[in-house]
C-alpha cells in the first residue's frame, strides 16, 4: 500500500557496504596458529548436583513437594492437579482449560477485579496453564509476599465463586480464541493429528484447548461438576520452590490447604490405541497459497516409566532431537527445505507420540516428506552408528543438572514429578536409565517405532504445491480435508 | 542455530528490559553473590585485551556452570540501503564453521560437552552469540568463539552463503510471510520508518536485499564489524578468574586489532500526520489495530513511562484499555501494549486483536479516548507502584538464571552495550522510582499525538475474495495494491 508518510530528517547514507571494490574491504588476515587445530581438553570434572526436592502429606493428604534455593529472597508457588483435557470428553472438550482458568476469576472472599488486584498489589499474577494430563496454577513473589501469595493461591484453589458472568465473559473470550487459532497452521495440524491418531473418543483424542462447538454448550454447572470429580486433596499437588523453610512452609501450607475436603479422586488411566496397521496415512489440509506447509508426522509410542523410554529418548536424539541431528542437518542444513526440523519422544500417563516435523518451504513439502520418512526407515532399518550413540547420550546426560537454574524450572520439574506419580530422585534415575543405553537396545526399539508404515502425516499447506505429488507417494493412504477437518 | 530474531513478541529482551527493583528488597541476603553494597548487584570486573577485546568477568562460585557471552555491538543500526537482513545472514554465517573448528562441529562439540542455550540472535542494535557450559569446558567454548570470531573468514566461500540465504530465506517465510498479521505488521512499521532508516527492514531484512549480498560484503562486514575493539566477551559463572584470564588471552590475543567503528548516528524518524495502513488478512481469522508511537530510545527520559504506563493500559486484568476492550465492552480477543525499546528510537504499541465481526475503526476511538482520559484522570499512586512491584518481581527473577537468551551475563552485556556500564540495575531503578503521574502525563503529551503515528487495520479476507477485491482495484484504476 502506498503511504502518505512525509520525512522530514534528511537520511545520511555512510558507504559502510563498498559495492564490489575489493581494495575497500576492511578485512586483516589473522596469523597462521596450527595449534588451534587441537580442539582443548576438558577441565577436571566437578561433582554437578541434582536438586533436592522433598516431599509431604499435610493432614487432609494433599501432596507437598518443596525445593530449597536461596541465593535470592524469591519463591515460586505452583499447584499441580491430574485433571488435564484427559479427564474430559470430546462432547466437552475445552472444559478442563476453562476450569482452571475460572478459579482465578473470583472467590467467595474478593470479586474477580479485587482477585486481580490483590495480586498486583504483591507484584504478581497468577498463571494457568493445562495439557492432557494435568491442570496447573503458578505464581512467582519475592519471598516477603510468600505468605500472601499462598492464601491467595489457596483460595482460588478451594474458593472460586464461579460466577456466572464471568463465566459467560470466559466463554466469549474462549471462543474468540478459538476462531484465532484458526489463522495458526501449526495449530490447525495438530488438532487434526490428535483427532486421527487417537479416534475422537480417546481421552487424548482432542485439544486441550476445545472445540467451538463443545465450548458454545458449557455451562456453569458443567464447570462445578467436573470440579467436584477432579479437584481435591488426593488429586492435587502444590509445590513451593526458592527461599523457603521446611516446617515454616508445611505449617502455612497446613494452615491454608490442610483442611481441604473435596473427594476427587485420580481418574484412570487413558487406554492405548493401536499404530497404523494398514500403512502411511497422510492427510493434506488446504491452505491456498500458503508460502509454507506445516508438516507433522507421528505415531502413539509409550506411557510414561515404559522400559523403553530412554531407549527411545536416545534414538531420538540421534533421529531428530537436536539441532545437530539427522533430519535437521538433512532438511535444513543440506537441502534447505526449513528453517528448522525436529522430532521428540513424549509418553504421557497413557500413550503418549513420537512426533517429527516443521515447517517447509510450499514447493518442496513432499520432498521433505520424503526425505524424512527415509531417514526414519534408515534408522529403523540399521540403528545408529556408535559416534551417534555416544553423542546422543552425552547431549542428553551432561547438561541436565543445569536444567534447574530457577525456582520456576524447579517447580516445573517438581510438577511432572506429581503428575506422573515419580519417585524424588527420578532425575538421577533417569541419568542412569541413559548411561545404561547400548547401541543394540536403539537397533531393537527403532525397528517399530521409527518403522514408516506405522505412522501418520499431516500436511498443511497450499494444495496446489502438494496434491499430485502427494498421489504419488508409493503405499499411502492419502485424504484429503476441507480446513474444518471433515474428509473431501 | 536456531536464529532468533530480536523483536517484537521474542519475550527475553523485552522482559529483561522491564527491568526494576527497589534497594530494599535484597537488603538482608547476604550470602548471594549480588546483594552485597550499595549499588552492586551483579560484581564484575571489565578490562580489554591489547587488541581492544573487552572482557567482562562475573564469578559465582555457587553455580556448575559458566555463561559465555559474545556482542557484537552491530545490528541492522548499521546496514545500509539496499542490504538490510545481513547483520542477521552474517551472524548464520557464524555458525558454519571456522578453520580449526570444522564445518557443522559447533553445536556438536557444545551438545557432545553438555551445554545449553546454544544460540545467536540479531537485534536492531547488535548481535549476540551465546552457550552455557559445564565449568570444566570453558576452554572449549572459549576455543569456539575465538575460531570463528578471528579466523571465520578463511573458510567461508560462496557455497555457504547461498546456502545461508536459503536458510534465512526459510526463517523470513516462517516468522513473516507464513505468520498470522506477519506481513502487517511488517508493512505498518515500514509506513513509519522510512526507507532509508536501517531499522525499516525490521532485522530480517527483504528477500532481494538477502539476495543482493555479496562475499565481498561479507568480508568487509567482518573486517568493520567484528574487529575485537567492537566485540565484549562476558563470562558470568563458576571459574578461576586467574585462569579465565590467561585463556582468554591464549585464544583471543592474536586476533588482529582493527579500529573500532564509528558511532552510527542516525536521525530519529519522525511523523508529521497519521500513517494509516489498511491490511487484507489471508492468515490471521481475527481483525486486528495496530497503533505505534515514536518515543524515546532504552533509558532515555521517558522510556521507563512508556513502560508504566503499557503496564497501566493492559498490564494486568483491570488495566485501564484491557478491561474496557475486553470486558465492558468485549470488542477484543486480546490487548497487548508494550514499549519496544531500541537504541535509536523506541516504538510503543497498542495491540489490539478484534472479536469477529468488530470494527477497526470503532477500536480506535475506544483506544484514543481511554488515552484522552488519562489527561483527566491521571494515574494513580496504586496503578503505578502496581506497576513497579510487577517489574520489580520479573528483574530480581531476572538475576537467577546466570546466562543463556536473558540472565546475568546479558544483563551485563545490555547495560555495558548502552552505557558503558554493566552492573546497571541499581541506575536502572532509579528510573523506574522517579516516575511520577505528573512525568507519565508530560512524556503522553509530547510523544503521543494521535497526529503522528503509525495505524494498522488487518483485515482478514478469504484467497478469493481478495482476488475479487484485487480486480475491483485494476477495474477502478486505483493505484494501491491490497495484498
Amino acid at each position: 500500500m502506498k503511504n502518505s508518510i512525509l520525512v522530514t530528517a534528511v537520511f545520511i547514507s555512510l558507504s559502510l557496504f563498498s559495492g564490489c571494490a575489493s581494495n575497500k574491504i576492511a578485512y586483516r588476515k589473522p596469523p597462521k596458529e596450527d595449534w588451534r587445530l587441537q580442539k582443548p581438553a576438558a577441565g577436571p570434572v566437578a561433582d554437578a548436583a541434582l536438586p533436592q526436592f522433598e516431599t509431604h502429606r499435610l493432614s487432609n493428604g494433599m501432596q507437598v513437594i518443596l525445593a530449597k534455593e536461596n541465593r535470592l529472597p524469591i519463591v515460586a508457588v505452583e499447584v499441580y492437579v491430574k485433571a488435564g483435557s484427559s479427564s474430559e470428553s470430546y462432547k466437552q472438550a475445552g472444559l478442563a482449560s476453562m476450569l482452571v482458568d475460572m478459579l482465578t476469576k473470583g472467590t467467595k472472599r474478593y470479586n474477580a477485579d479485587e482477585f486481580s488486584e490483590r495480586l498486583a498489589d504483591i507484584g504478581t499474577s497468577i498463571s494457568t496453564d493445562c495439557d492432557q494430563d494435568s491442570a496447573s496454577l503458578g505464581l512467582g513473589v519475592l519471598a516477603q509476599h510468600t505468605r500472601p501469595a499462598l492464601e491467595l493461591m489457596a483460595d482460588a484453589l478451594q474458593h472460586a465463586s464461579f460466577d456466572r458472568e464471568e463465566f459467560e465473559r470466559l466463554k466469549r473470550l474462549r471462543l474468540a480464541s478459538l476462531k484465532k487459532r484458526q489463522g495458526n497452521p501449526s495449530a490447525v495440524g495438530k488438532d487434526v493429528f490428535y483427532e486421527r491418531l487417537y479416534g475422537t473418543d480417546h481421552p487424548y483424542g482432542h485439544a486441550v484447548t476445545g472445540t467451538i462447538a463443545a465450548v458454545e454448550k458449557l455451562n456453569v454447572r458443567d464447570l462445578k461438576s467436573f470440579y467436584r470429580a477432579n479437584y481435591g486433596p488426593k488429586t492435587a499437588t502444590v509445590v513451593v520452590t526458592g527461599d523457603i523453610q521446611t516446617e515454616n512452609m508445611l505449617e502455612q501450607l497446613e494452615k491454608t490447604l490442610g483442611k481441604w475436603k473435596a473427594k476427587a479422586q485420580p481418574r484412570a488411566t487413558p487406554d492405548d490405541v493401536p499404530a497404523n496397521e494398514e500403512g502411511l496415512q497422510v492427510y493434506v489440509v488446504p491452505r491456498p497459497k500458503a508460502p509454507q506447509s506445516f508438516m507433522l508426522i507421528g505415531r502413539p509410542l509409550i506411557r510414561k516409566g515404559d522400559p523403553d523410554e530412554y531407549k527411545l529418548k536416545v534414538m531420538n536424539a540421534a533421529f531428530g532431537g537436536l539441532f545437530s541431528s539427522r533430519l535437521n542437518m538433512k532438511l535444513r542444513e543440506e537441502l534447505q527445505y526449513t528453517y528448522g526440523a525436529r522430532s521428540s519422544v513424549s509418553p504421557l500417563r497413557g500413550q503418549g507420540v513420537l512426533v517429527a516435523g516443521g515447517m517447509i518451504k510450499g514447493e518442496f513439502t513432499v520432498e521433505a516428506l520424503r526425505e524424512a520418512l527415509s531417514i526414519m526407515t534408515d534408522i529403523s532399518e540399521k540403528g545408529i552408528t556408535e559416534t551417534e550413540l555416544t553423542f546422543a547420550k552425552d547431549a542428553l546426560i551432561k547438561p541436565l543438572p543445569s536444567y534447574f537454574e530457577t525456582v520456576e524450572a524447579l517447580a516445573s520439574a517438581a510438577g511432572t514429578l506429581a503428575t506422573y506419580d515419580l519417585p524424588m530422585n527420578q532425575y538421577e534415575l533417569v541419568m542412569k536409565q541413559i548411561r545404561d543405553v547400548e547401541n543394540q537396545h536403539v537397533s531393537l526399539v527403532a525397528k517399530d517405532a521409527l518403522m514408516t508404515s506405522r505412522y501418520t502425516v499431516v500436511l498443511v499447506g497450499d494444495p496446489e504445491l502438494i496434491s499430485e505429488k502427494v498421489k504419488a507417494l508409493e503405499g499411502a493412504r492419502v485424504v484429503f480435508l476441507d480446513e474444518n477437518g471433515q474428509e473431501l | 542455530m536456531g536464529n532468533q530474531l530480536n523483536f517484537f513478541s521474542n519475550g527475553a529482551w523485552q522482559k529483561a528490559k522491564l527491568a526494576l527493583t527497589c534497594f530494599g528488597i535484597l537488603a538482608g541476603f547476604s550470602q548471594g553473590v549480588f546483594a552485597q553494597g550499595n549499588r552492586t548487584y551483579i560484581p564484575y570486573e571489565k578490562y580489554r585485551l591489547e587488541n581492544g577485546l573487552e572482557v567482562i568477568l562475573h564469578q559465582d562460585e555457587t553455580a556448575s556452570t559458566v555463561a559465555v557471552s559474545m556482542w557484537t555491538h552491530v545490528g541492522a543500526l548499521h546496514e545500509t540501503q539496499g542490504r538490510s537482513g545481513f547483520a542477521h545472514l552474517f551472524e548464520h554465517l557464524m555458525f558454519q564453521g571456522s578453520p580449526h573448528v570444522g564445518d557443522d562441529k559447533h553445536f556438536y562439540y557444545l551438545q557432545q560437552a553438555g551445554a545449553k542455550s546454544i544460540n545467536g540472535t540479531t537485534s536492531f542494535d547488535r548481535t549476540n552469540y551465546f552457550e552455557v557450559v559445564p565449568a570444566h569446558e570453558l576452554e572449549l567454548a572459549l576455543w569456539l568463539e575465538s575460531d570463528r570470531f578471528g579466523w571465520l573468514m578463511e573458510t567461508v566461500d560462496q557455497a555457504k552463503l547461498d546456502e545461508q540465504r536459503e536458510v534465512v530465506k526459510n526463517e523470513r517465510l516462517q516468522r513473516v510471510d507464513n505468520q498470522p498479521y506477519g506481513l502487517a505488521e511488517e508493512k505498518v512499521w515500514q509506513s513509519m520508518f522510512p526507507s532509508e532508516h536501517p531499522y525499516f527492514g525490521r532485522v530480517i531484512g527483504s528477500l532481494s536485499d538477502l539476495d543482493a549480498a555479496t562475499m565481498d560484503d561479507v568480508k568487509d562486514f567482518f573486517g568493520r564489524f567484528y574487529a575485537p575493539s567492537n566485540v565484549t566477551l562476558t563470562l558470568a559463572g563458576n571459574f578461576d578468574t586467574d585462569v579465565a584470564k590467561a585463556l582468554i588471552e591464549k585464544y583471543f590475543g592474536s586476533i588482529p586489532a582493527g579500529p573500532k567503528p564509528a558511532k552510527r548516528e542516525v536521525p530519529k524518524p519522525e511523523l508529521k500526520e497519521e500513517v494509516r495502513v489498511v491490511h487484507y488478512e489471508t492468515l490471521g481469522k481475527l481483525p486486528r489495530v495496530q497503533v505505534a508511537y515514536f518515543t524515546p530510545p532504552y533509558l532515555q527520559p521517558g522510556d521507563a513511562e512508556m513502560d508504566i504506563l503499557a503496564h497501566i493500559l493492559a498490564g494486568t486484568k483491570t488495566g485501564r484499555l484491557r478491561k474496557h476492550l475486553m470486558e465492558l465492552e468485549e470488542r477484543a480477543q486480546s490487548v497487548q501494549v508494550y514499549q519496544y525499546s531500541m537504541q535509536n528510537v523506541s516504538v510503543f504499541t497498542i495491540d489490539v486483536t478484534l472479536r469477529a465481526g468488530e470494527s477497526p475503526e470503532q477500536v480506535l476511538s475506544v483506544i484514543d479516548s481511554r488515552l484522552g482520559e488519562l489527561y483527566d484522570l491521571p494515574p494513580e499512586e496504586t496503578e503505578i507502584a502496581r506497576a513497579v512491584a510487577s517489574i520489580e518481581t520479573d528483574k530480581v527473577f531476572g538475576l537467577q538464571a546466570l546466562g543463556g537468551y536473558g540472565g546475568r551475563a546479558e544483563q551485563l552485556q545490555r547495560f555495558n552495550h548502552h552505557t558503558g556500564e554493566p552492573d546497571g540495575l541499581a541506575a536502572d531503578l532509579e528510573r523506574y522510582r522517579n516516575v511520577s503521574s505528573e512525568s507519565i502525563i508530560q512524556m503522553m503529551e509530547i510523544y503521543l499525538s494521535p497526529k503522528s503515528r503509525g495505524v494498522l487495520f488487518a483485515i482478514p479476507k478469504s484467497a478469493e475474495d481478495l482476488n475479487e477485491i484485487k480486480a475491483g482495484f485494476k477495474k477502478s484504476n486505483a493505484a494501491e495494491d491490497p495484498q
